[in-house]
């Protein structure tokens, strides 16, 4: 059974029940619904996302299902990346938070997961004005405001 | 153009929890944005709970025990606020403040401090299990007991025997589920820490026994508190057998009856009269008058008493009634 995923740009793409399972936006629609031949509308998601996020779900569609463990809810190590994901998330950084943006949305968690922990590893041990360099962001600070962060932050650096 | 400033602080917070304190105090350092995503009060309340404890989910699953500690933790002086509506004078850095309060305890500066503060720790251990030791005692003393293990757990989050201790409490309690979950976070907590396992099997095999295994129909209802609706059936039909006047009540004779089907033999009436006085006592019947009896609720309250206390003697007790014990259906 193959199901019809649209993008915001209204280009259709064709996956098979598996793959698009794997979004939990479209498994509980599906289950609402039916399977159906119907495009199904993703108004967040354009087509060059979709399709990567398509590829993700491709590869992954044979991985056993993830137990839910309650307390180990959000990664807290990013240092487990398999090589093939680390591959696929080696994108410009427009993509990278688009990638981000469409998993949230379509809630697939592994993805979800994978985008957040590619991120917190390009923050990770960086100072403030290397993560502006990395991120291209603006400081709109005062040397007031900048003083005071740096004492309110005192704190965590001692630990 | 999607960039790191423009996420949902919801995405942020994913990504950040990945991060150490350090990283979160640079991001700060970066621009208006960041550092304001950076103290989300959410984000932090999840660090809390995530680096020395969940402490709303471990008040929550006592309060489903019925052992409501809420208000004494809200309103403690011995515990650092938890909450950002508890944290005075810290608009926008509420939940970053909650985490240096518990980063503060979890580490204290001096070695002298850290040496009094186990003593202490050790000392009110002792004293919970002393409350606990024979039994489960009154509500405000489990309420006592639990609420001081939140005192030992705020100095020292990485004990499993805190959560071992919750989880009986919600044992003694009957909240079997609570219970386990509460064993499942100790044993994240320190997985070697031997009472945790023991009790585990305990709760388990109530688990097990109260809501059947393979085709066994479940004795109660998910919270324990009721007999299931396939037992709740059985208990009437048998009320109504033993209920021959019809009244509403069982009286010491009805009742008598009633117990000498389980137990093969007459009971003595000091006996019976105790039973009824445990369960039951006077009570209304449908014309009026007050019988010294069990209604169908009194039925039930014991039944939902035995099936916690020994699963398969209910079992045993409907097959005699001419039930199966395990679909609990008539035969």
């Amino acid at each position: 059974m193959a199901i019809i995923l649209r993008s915001s740009n209204d280009e259709d793409f064709e996956v098979s029940l598996e793959v698009a399972n794997q979004s939990i936006l479209i498994k509980n629609l599906l289950d609402d619904i039916g399977t159906t031949s119907d495009p199904i509308p993703l108004p967040n998601v354009n087509s060059k996302v979709l399709k990567k996020v398509i590829e993700y779900c491709e590869h992954h569609q044979h991985d056993p299902p993830i137990i839910k463990d309650e307390y180990d809810d959000v990664p807290r190590r990013s240092d487990d990346i398999p090589p093939w994901d680390e591959q696929f998330m080696k994108v410009d950084q427009e993509m990278l938070f688009e990638i981000l943006l469409a998993s949230n949305y379509m809630d697939i968690k592994p993805l979800l997961d994978l985008g957040c922990k590619t991120v917190a590893n390009m923050i990770r041990g960086k100072s403030a004005e290397e993560i502006r360099t990395m991120f291209n962001i603006k400081n709109d600070f005062n040397e007031e405001e900048l003083a005071q962060i740096k004492r309110e932050n005192e704190w965590a650096e001692a630990h | 153009m999607t960039s790191l400033e423009a996420l949902p602080q919801d995405i942020f917070n994913r990504i950040a929890l990945a991060l150490d304190v350090t990283d979160l105090a640079a991001l700060a350092l970066t621009s208006r944005r960041l550092c304001s995503m950076a103290r989300d009060d959410e984000l932090w309340l999840e660090r809390v709970a995530a680096d020395f404890g969940d402490r709303a989910l471990v008040v929550s699953l006592l309060a489903e025990a019925g052992v409501d500690i809420a208000e004494l933790a809200d309103c403690s002086p011995d515990l650092v606020p938890w909450r950002p509506a508890l944290v005075p004078n810290c608009r926008g850095k509420a939940g970053m403040q909650c985490y240096r309060d518990r980063l503060a305890r979890a580490f204290p500066a001096s070695d002298d401090e850290r040496l009094a503060r186990a003593k202490h720790g050790e000392s009110e251990i002792d004293q919970v299990k002393q409350l606990l030791r024979d039994g489960p005692p009154a509500d405000d003393v489990l309420c006592e007991a639990a609420f001081r293990l939140l005192r030992v757990q705020e100095w020292f989050p990485t004990s499993a025997e805190c959560y071992y201790l919750w989880a009986l409490i919600c044992f003694m309690r009957n909240a079997l589920f609570p219970a386990l979950q509460l064993l499942d976070i100790g044993q994240a907590v320190n997985s070697d820490f031997g009472p945790l396992h023991e009790l585990r099997a305990e709760v388990q095999a109530t688990v097990d026994g109260v809501f059947g295994s393979g085709n066994e129909t479940p004795l109660l209802n998910p919270t324990c508190s009721e007999p299931s609706s396939q037992l709740t059936a059985a208990l009437a039909a048998i009320f109504r057998r033993f209920d021959c006047d019809r009244d509403g009540v069982l009286s010491a004779k009805e009742l008598g009856a009633l117990i000498r089907v389980t137990n093969g033999q007459p009971v003595p009436p000091a006996a019976i009269s105790q039973i009824i006085h445990t369960f039951g006592g006077p009570i209304q019947t449908h014309n009026s008058r007050k019988v010294a009896g069990w209604d169908l609720r009194s039925l039930c309250s014991f039944y939902v008493a035995q099936s916690l206390q020994d699963p398969q003697e209910t079992r045993q007790d409907l097959e005699k009634f001419g039930f199966d014990p395990q679909s609990l259906k008539k035969r």
